[in-house]
């Protein structure tokens, strides 16, 4: 790596963090403000919340940094273009011999680098901090405790478990419900009051397994390898909030459920991620690294718009992924796909003037 | 303007103040001074009308700009919240959630194009210019404070009636998000649930029907649909006491008419009778459920907070019967609204200060800059305001006006300090 590509690298992740924490800073506050109203009402219980909502904005961040980050890489790298045009540095390096692309060559690094760390956040940072997120946001905006309410989740072979409520602090639920079936594929219900997770297993009050023949007999223990308490958490962001899930997650959920679509399109979505990075970054160069251009504000512009119209492209087709229409590959990859597919006329020299 | 008149001469103190200005400028206040019959004060107005107009093309940037920021945000929260729900759920959210920041975005726009316009005039002497020729410093403030009355009379009516009727909206999306489970009937995973109804199967046959399915019912209404559902609406009491328990091989989804019709095959089930006694049922057959969608939809909210309502039906509800915290928290809200809007005034002024201050220091900086005087200062004093009435400490009408007299003693205490430059 030479000096002129540390030295570019520099000023590109100088940007980054500029505006990084600037989108971050402004969302994160508008997030509050927007919950001002609850807030206050929430002081006014007596509850100290100025730490709660600190806490609060703090664990945003991961998930917003993922969620803006192939956006903001790509303004990141074209104010680092606009701001190295404006000193004239780009015309030498040109003027030397170096190629476009190999001028812009750090750039492309920078920006891959940024799509490798957040698909990290993404699989390891944001479901570790879900649970402690959902917790504060009940406790905080919606003024109640987290409580799952009307779960369920299911094993590979069939059985599926069904609870009224479950704290997961306690690692207890209440209003169970198992349905399985027994050796002869008769239909069998496991009810219990409540159940503790204990050494490994469930522990049951008021257990009492029905048989398909009307006979019954009591449990106190319960054990399924695949019905644990994190098979309950899972189940719920499923449900509630899917993006928090990380890739083996959710390839887990599709192997218990293979008819989860959603889980299958956003496998391939967590795919192509951090490679949206690079393509949007390649398909904002070329209107902003251009020379003849007076003013790149407008190219800027246009990477606000690329990143608009990329991103209700991406919703459209993640949509479609899960309703079937499209196939979970394209609904998590086509906007990736139709990216590629525009980047060949512009790097195509066509359309440079 | 352009009449020819017999030139007087004119003072060295108007050489100096015209000197500052494009030619174009020049001509027209030479014009004017050289008529007897054109007053002093008229390109005085040339000039405000010139400020108001910069202000406002900078304010159109700004706010434009901000929006778009806020659009993308918008999006991508719509998204994931709505992750499984229709897509008409997150292209309605979009718009009303662009809508509802725009209380916060306005004022920093705001701000920062008078931190801007102010900011240029100082960097380009203007200012001094005008200060020089005579100009008192309250009079070059006029285009802003006349910024600040047009952005009051804009935001307050979309204060007190529309951003209301938004958020009407977005409780009314909420409530038909809970609905929309329902009436996927090619749900995304292989369950549906729906307030205390949970049904899932472990295959999807290819004639759409679902085969090996477990159908449970507990009447609740604490479910949520999505992270962003109010949860309780009503207390409901349970229609059954005791929870149904459905298996059947085979079971067909469809929607006819309002109503969701289920039809089940080779269906058994369980039901408690008392504690320790369960009956058992089968029946080989076709069984039918139809739940009645309509009548589930048409329940009303109750009990939404002030800001729910606009200013006209506020008044009504005070003018009738209220219990005396629903009255104050009625009040409140009017108050507020009142007093944000009046805010862009001396927000307007402290912009034109601060700009004097900073001059030229880009559109970047000015925001930062006018959102970081909002989110240290004028915020905080406005939450503070709503604590202390939320608790009683001050009536309705004091917190309301708490941050428009701190905004007010801001812009005194930068008025009477000395200008550094």
């Amino acid at each position: 790596m030479t000096i002129l590509d540390r030295w570019i690298l520099r000023v590109f992740f100088t940007h980054l963090g500029a505006v990084f924490g600037a989108i971050l800073g402004l969302f994160s506050v508008l997030e509050v403000l927007g919950h001002s109203d609850e807030l206050a009402e929430t002081a006014s219980q007596g509850t100290p919340i100025f730490w709660q909502t600190l806490e609060l904005a703090l664990l945003q961040i991961p998930f917003l940094c993922s969620q803006f980050s192939p956006f903001l890489a790509l303004i990141a790298a074209l104010l680092t273009v606009v701001s190295l045009q404006r000193r004239g540095e780009w015309f030498p390096l040109l003027g030397a011999g170096v190629s476009g692309l190999r001028a812009v060559a750090p750039l492309l690094f920078g920006v891959v680098l940024v799509g490798v760390a957040m698909s990290v956040v993404r699989q390891v940072v944001l479901p570790f901090l879900a649970p402690a997120r959902e917790a504060l946001e009940n406790g905080v905006i919606h003024q109640r405790p987290w409580q799952m309410v009307g779960l369920g989740t299911r094993a590979t072979d069939g059985t599926r478990l069904e609870i009224q409520r479950y704290d997961a602090d306690a690692k207890r639920m209440e209003g169970v419900e198992i349905h399985g079936r027994d050796g002869r594929g008769g239909d069998t219900l496991l009810l219990a009051d409540s159940a503790t997770w204990q050494d490994g297993a469930w522990m049951l009050q008021e257990g009492i397994r029905w048989q398909a023949d009307g006979s019954q007999n009591a449990t106190a223990v319960f054990r399924h390898a695949q019905l644990q308490p994190e098979d309950l958490m899972r189940s719920y962001f499923a449900a509630v909030d899917p993006l928090q899930l990380s890739a083996s997650d959710l390839r887990e959920i599709r192997r218990r459920d293979p008819g989860h679509r959603q889980a299958s399109v956003l496998i391939w979505s967590h795919r192509a991620y951090p490679w949206v990075h690079l393509l949007l970054l390649m398909l904002g160069l070329p209107l902003v690294f251009r020379p003849d251009r007076r003013s790149a504000s407008d190219g800027l512009a246009w990477g606000f718009l690329i990143s608009l119209l990329w991103f209700v492209l991406d919703l459209v087709l993640r949509d479609f992924g899960s309703r079937g229409v499209l196939g979970p590959f394209l609904g998590g990859c086509g906007a990736l796909l139709l990216g590629i597919l525009l980047l060949i006329p512009l790097w195509s020299g066509k359309f440079r003037s | 303007m352009t009449r020819r008149v017999p030139m007087q001469g004119l003072s060295k103190a108007n050489d100096a103040f015209l000197g500052a200005f494009p030619v174009q400028f020049r001509l027209q206040f030479k014009s004017s001074l050289q008529s007897r019959l054109v007053r002093a004060s008229v390109p005085r107005l040339v000039l405000s009308r010139s400020y108001l107009r910069e202000i406002g093309r900078n304010l159109a940037l700004v706010l434009g700009g901000t929006v778009m920021m806020a659009a993308l945000g918008s999006a991508i929260k719509a998204s994931s919240l709505s992750q499984g729900a229709p897509l008409w759920i997150p292209a309605a959210m979009l718009p009303l959630l662009v809508a509802n920041s725009l209380p916060y975005l306005l004022p920093a726009s705001l701000l920062t194009a008078v931190v801007l316009t102010y900011g240029r005039m100082a960097a380009d002497g203007e200012a001094v210019a005008m200060r020089a020729a005579g100009i008192r410093p309250a009079r070059v403030l006029l285009p802003a404070t006349m910024a600040g009355i047009l952005v009051a009379l804009i935001s307050y009516p979309l204060a007190s009636e529309g951003l209301p009727e938004l958020y009407r909206q977005m409780r009314e999306l909420s409530n038909r998000l809970r609905f929309s489970a329902l009436e996927n009937t090619s749900p995304g995973s292989s369950e549906l649930r729906f307030r205390g109804l949970s049904m899932t199967w472990a295959k999807l046959a290819e004639d759409g029907s679902f085969r090996d399915v477990v159908l449970g019912f507990r009447p609740t209404s604490k479910d949520r649909a999505f992270t962003f559902d109010p949860g309780v609406l009503e207390e409901e009491s349970a229609s059954m006491a005791v929870p149904l328990r459905l298996r059947a091989e085979r079971a067909t989804m469809s929607l006819e008419s309002g109503e969701l019709v289920f039809g089940f095959h080779g269906l058994r089930g369980w039901r408690e009778v008392d504690e320790g006694r369960m009956w058992t049922f089968a029946n080989e057959g076709p069984t039918t459920v139809r739940v009645d969608l309509a009548a589930l939809m048409s329940q009303k909210l109750r009990n939404l907070k002030g800001s729910a309502y606009t200013s006209r039906e506020l008044r009504n509800m005070l003018a009738g019967k209220l219990s005396p915290v629903r009255r104050e928290q009625f009040r409140f809200t009017l108050w507020s609204r009142f007093f944000t809007s009046l805010t862009s005034i001396p927000l307007a002024l402290l912009g034109a200060l601060l700009g004097w201050r900073l001059r030229r220091s880009g559109t970047l900086a000015a925001f930062v800059g006018a959102f970081s005087f909002l989110l240290f200062g004028y915020y905080p004093l406005s939450y503070f305001g709503q604590t202390m009435f939320s608790i009683g400490v001050l009536g309705p009408a004091v917190a309301a006006t708490l941050p428009f007299i701190g905004l007010c003693g801001v812009v005194l205490f930068f008025a009477l300090r000395r200008d550094p430059s």
